[in-house]
């Protein structure tokens, strides 16, 4: 029964994990410029942001070492520290996003400006990861993310034509008054916000965190099977809202408060309640995880002492680390930048960054020096290598995109 | 010489397209963004009048949907006209922008005062339409 709850637990921290601002936001956009003819994108982000997670998992577990330690060791000082300015910068990029993001939230249930929810959300993160124990954390706000689940019920509330849906998902066809360029930038943008690198850094070191070993190996697999899943049938729940409300009002989404809408025309006050509660769950658990990804990385690229196991006395850069972080993120929200639009290019830089983490954990999940007998098997690997040719692509098509669409104007 | 005549003609006529159709398309961009914004507003007052929304999510979507009218207004005002079309084109799309931005800061007040818009969304969605047509048939 206890190993159930567990279970249960983990995949509901999935969940509530794989949905942050990024998704609430791209997911909207493509749904209410695209409908969901880029569904298909979803699938291919979730998938992929299975096989990295399961594998860094994998290696964390039988290793005993997060990813960052792991590429520098492998990638030598100087590869590895290109990868870290890389990573780090995105990492910042999208905890600024975040904490935007609970500022947008808690505006949304107060009239307040996000201005001045800035410090206190930043101040919330900074005590949270401070106090609160790994696990706790990880629940509440899993669990509290899970009021996201409303978008879904919200579909079936609209009545929407199914079959028009199933087509539009299934031929993907580009709608008229779109380009191209505009539907294969939001395919980067969507596959960014799946495949977000800030999730494996901090799924690898909360393995460590929880001190995994090769035994917890079948759990983890079941709840990244089955939450992150979940977790893109709720991105593609909240295309389909404002593909039914937005669309045909030709709304083109570029605030946080539009993402509302069809969740009010649907189930009204309640539901808006639920979505609100999700959105601010959503956003406060990816600005913990991306705010702990901030000090990860540093740390263990330095051999410093890190980890939230640890007594912050005990981990004193690591935990330094994560407070200049989240300066730096008041900081730039401080001058007005529209968190949305830091949200839109975050997660377009994120699919330019992956390859960086990526390929470093595909390598050591085959050597048998870090793995014993725990190397990725043929399927995997092939699969793996298949990732490995798409996360190229949308890296390198990501800026010549951004470029030609003016980011998908 | 006369190579030379013909080249700085060409490359005159080119800017001279390009000038037009930088208008076009920035007045064009503009007016979607203003329309977009207008649309955002008028569906977010309804769902307040019928009950099915919130006080501060009404609020803020009118909020944004201002940001937003007034960025697509300091564009069009940023646009370079030197023909006497374009600047046709031009003031025609700022005109049915500035009612736009007028419309939604009267309703973000009236919301914020606690009384219901008396907005005619019909009127200035049409002149934001009509401003687009006008744009695209332009000669």
């Amino acid at each position: 029964m206890k190993g159930l709850f567990a279970v249960a637990l983990g995949v509901l921290t999935a969940i509530g994990g794989f949905l942050d601002i990024g998704d609430l936001v791209t997911s909207s956009v493509v749904g209410s410029r695209f409908g969901l003819s880029l569904a298909w994108v979803v699938v291919v982000g979730v998938v992929g942001i299975c096989l990295f997670a399961q594998m860094s998992g994998r290696v964390a577990a039988a290793s005993g070492r997060a990813t960052f330690e792991i590429i520098r060791e492998r990638l030598g000082p100087r590869a590895g520290a290109a990868n870290l300015i890389a990573s780090f910068l995105i990492n910042l990029m999208t905890l600024t996003a975040e904490v935007g993001g609970i500022a947008l939230s808690l505006q949304l249930a107060s009239s307040v400006a996000p201005g001045a929810w800035i410090p206190v959300a930043a101040f919330g993160v900074w005590l949270v990861i401070w106090r609160v124990k790994y696990d706790l954390m990880e629940n509440v706000t899993g669990m509290l993310g899970l009021a996201l689940v409303v978008f879904a019920v919200a579909v079936f509330l609209l009545h929407p034509d199914w079959s028009s849906l199933a087509t539009q998902a299934l031929t993907s066809p580009v709608p008229a008054g779109e380009s191209a360029g505009t539907y294969w930038y939001y395919a980067v943008a969507l596959f960014g916000s799946a495949m977000t690198p800030y999730e494996v850094f901090f799924f690898s070191s909360g393995a460590v965190e929880e001190k995994w070993t090769l035994k917890d190996l079948a759990q983890s697999r079941l709840n990244v099977l089955v939450g992150f899943p979940l977790g893109g049938l709720l991105t593609l729940a909240l295309a389909a809202c404002a593909a039914l409300v937005l669309m045909p009002q030709n709304v083109e989404v570029t605030s946080l408060s539009q993402v509302l809408l069809p969740i009010a025309q649907a189930g009204g006050k309640l539901a808006v309640a639920f979505a609100i509660v999700g959105f601010v769950a959503a956003t406060f658990g990816a600005a913990l995880e991306t705010g702990l990804s901030t000090g990860y990385t540093l740390a263990q690229f330095f051999g410093w002492s890190w980890g939230k196991f640890r007594r912050p006395t005990r981990a004193a850069r690591f935990h330094l680390t994560i407070m200049i972080g989240l300066v730096i993120a008041m900081g730039v929200l401080a001058t007005g930048v529209d968190p949305v639009q830091v949200t839109e290019y975050s997660v377009v830089f994120s699919a330019i960054a992956l390859p960086l983490t990526y390929l470093p954990i595909l390598i050591v999940a085959n050597d048998p020096e870090y793995m014993g007998e725990h190397v990725n098997g043929r399927i995997t690997n092939v699969v793996g290598m298949v990732y490995l040719v798409i996360i190229l692509v949308a890296a390198i098509a990501a800026i010549p995109l951004m470029i030609a669409t003016g980011a998908g104007a | 010489m006369r190579t030379w005549a013909a080249a700085v003609v060409a490359l005159l006529l080119a800017a001279a397209l390009a000038g037009c159709s930088g208008v076009r398309q920035g007045s064009a961009s503009s007016l979607d963004q203003a329309g977009s914004a207008v649309r955002t507003a008028r569906l977010a007052v309804e769902l307040d009048a019928r009950g099915r929304s919130t006080h501060p999510v009404t609020a803020t979507a009118l909020d944004d949907a201002l940001t937003k009218a007034s960025q697509a207004q300091s564009g069009i005002a940023a646009l370079g006209a030197s023909t006497r079309v374009n600047r046709r084109i031009r003031d025609e799309a700022a005109r049915a922008i500035d009612d736009a931005v007028r419309l939604l800061a009267d309703a973000r007040d009236a919301v914020d005062a606690g009384r219901a818009p008396a907005a005619d969304w019909d009127r200035v969605e049409a002149e934001l339409a009509r401003a687009t047509v006008a744009t695209g048939e332009a000669p």
